[in-house]
C-alpha cells in the first residue's frame, strides 16, 4: 500500500548486530520484516541505513526469501520469492535474484532476475533486467478458468 | 550449484557487514563474569562515595557515586549500594547508569551492576536520547564495552529493541552492538524530533 513506507518497520530475528560506523544492521536467523502490509521472511537480512537511520537498502538472503505486499488498487497482493532480494527504499524498487518468481493475482513471472518497482508498478524480467535466463510468463486471460497448476506458495 | 552460490552470497553479505561467518555459527552468548564473592566481612566502609577515574592525560573518564561502599579484603573488590556510574566521552553525551547494587573489581576495571539497571544517554545534535534496561550489566569501562546475558530493552527515540538472551555493547561512538535472540525491533520512520538543548541526564 502507498502508506506502507510511512509505517514503522518491525524486525524479528535470532540475533542482530547494529553498527553505527558502517550504518548497517544485520539480522540473522528466522528473520521476519514487516512494514505496513509488506512482509519479508528470510534467513538473513542486511539493512543499510541513511544518515537519519531510516533504511536505505535492504538485502535479504534465504532459501528462499519470501515477500508479500498489498497493492493500492488491487485486492490481490503481490507475492515473490528468490534466493536473494534487494529492496531500494528510496526508489521503492525490489530486485529478485536467482530462482526469482513473482506472482500478481493470476499472473506469474519466473526468471533469474526480476526487477519490480512498487511506485510505478512496473516489472522488468530476464535479460532486460540484466538477467541471463529467459522469462517464463503465464498471464491468465481475464475472466477465464482458474489456474490449474500449483500455486507453489504459502 | 545453487547451495555454493548461496554460501558465496552469505559470505559476501557477512564480509560487507564486517562480520566473520564464525560470529553467527559460533555466536557465543556473553558470559557475565566475575563471580561476585558471597561476602566475607568488609574491612572498611566508606559513606557518600564520589570517585573519579582519570585518563592518562588527566581527563575524567568515569564518575562513580554511591551512598555506601564496602570493601572486602577477600579478593579486594568493593560493593556499592544504589550506585550512579557516569561514563564520559569527549564530544558525546554522557552515559549515566544506575542500579540497585554494584560490584567493583579490585583493579577497578570491571563494574558489575545488578538490580534494575538503567543506562541513559541524553539526545545529541544528530542522535535521539537512548535508554537501556536490564537486570544485570557488566561494564568494562577502559574497553568501552558492556555486556549482559539477561533480557535487555533498548529505546532510542521512537525506536525500540528487545533481546531475550542479552547483548554486547561497544558504547564509545560510533557504537556497535550485538543482541541475542529472540530479537525484536521497531524502527520508526518519522523524522527524529530536533534535539532540544540537550538537557544533561540528571546525575552526580
Amino acid at each position: 500500500l502507498d502508506s506502507d513506507s510511512e509505517q514503522p518497520m518491525f524486525v524479528e530475528a535470532d540475533a542482530a548486530e547494529l553498527d553505527e560506523k558502517q550504518s548497517i544492521s544485520l539480522y540473522i536467523g528466522n528473520v521476519e520484516v514487516q512494514q505496513g502490509s509488506m512482509r519479508i521472511w528470510a534467513d538473513e537480512v542486511l539493512v543499510h541505513h541513511q544518515p537519519n537511520r531510516q533504511p536505505r537498502k535492504i538485502i535479504a538472503i534465504g532459501n528462499p526469501v519470501r515477500y508479500r505486499q498489498l497493492l493500492e488498487d488491487d485486492p490481490q497482493e503481490v507475492r515473490a520469492r528468490a534466493l536473494r532480494m534487494e529492496y531500494e527504499a528510496v526508489s521503492e524498487e525490489i530486485t529478485l535474484i536467482d530462482e526469482a518468481e513473482l506472482i500478481q493475482g493470476e499472473d506469474r513471472f519466473r526468471s533469474d532476475r526480476i526487477v519490480y518497482n512498487r511506485l510505478t508498478d512496473r516489472l522488468t524480467a530476464g535479460s532486460s533486467a540484466r538477467g541471463r535466463e529467459r522469462v517464463k510468463i503465464r498471464i491468465e486471460p481475464q475472466g477465464e478458468g482458474q489456474s490449474g497448476d500449483d500455486s507453489g506458495d504459502q | 550449484m545453487t547451495l555454493s552460490t548461496r554460501e558465496a552470497m552469505i559470505a559476501v553479505v557477512l564480509a560487507a557487514a564486517g562480520l566473520a561467518a564464525w560470529w553467527y555459527r559460533g555466536g557465543r552468548q556473553p558470559e557475565v563474569a566475575p563471580a561476585v564473592p558471597q561476602h566475607g566481612r568488609p574491612d572498611y566502609v566508606v559513606e557518600q562515595v564520589a570517585a573519579v577515574t582519570m585518563s592518562d592525560g588527566g581527563e575524567p573518564l568515569r564518575r562513580l557515586r554511591a551512598p555506601q561502599l564496602r570493601h572486602y579484603p577477600e579478593g579486594g573488590g568493593s560493593e556499592l549500594d544504589a550506585p550512579v556510574l557516569r561514563l564520559l566521552e569527549p564530544g558525546q553525551p554522557d552515559w549515566v547508569v544506575r542500579s540497585e547494587q554494584a560490584w567493583v573489581s579490585a583493579d577497578g576495571d570491571e563494574v558489575l551492576l545488578e538490580g534494575r539497571v538503567l543506562g541513559e544517554r541524553a539526545a545529541a545534535a544528530d542522535q535521539p536520547p537512548m535508554r537501556i534496561m536490564t537486570s544485570q550489566l557488566l561494564v568494562l569501562d577502559d574497553a568501552g564495552y558492556a555486556e549482559t546475558d539477561r533480557f535487555v530493552e533498548l529505546e532510542r527515540g521512537d525506536d525500540w529493541l528487545t533481546a531475550v538472551d542479552g547483548m554486547q555493547l561497544w558504547f564509545d561512538a560510533p557504537m556497535r552492538s550485538r543482541f541475542f535472540g529472540r530479537v525484536r525491533q521497531r524502527l520508526a520512520f518519522a523524522e527524529p524530533a530536533a534535539a532540544p538543548d540537550a538537557p544533561s541526564v540528571p546525575g552526580p
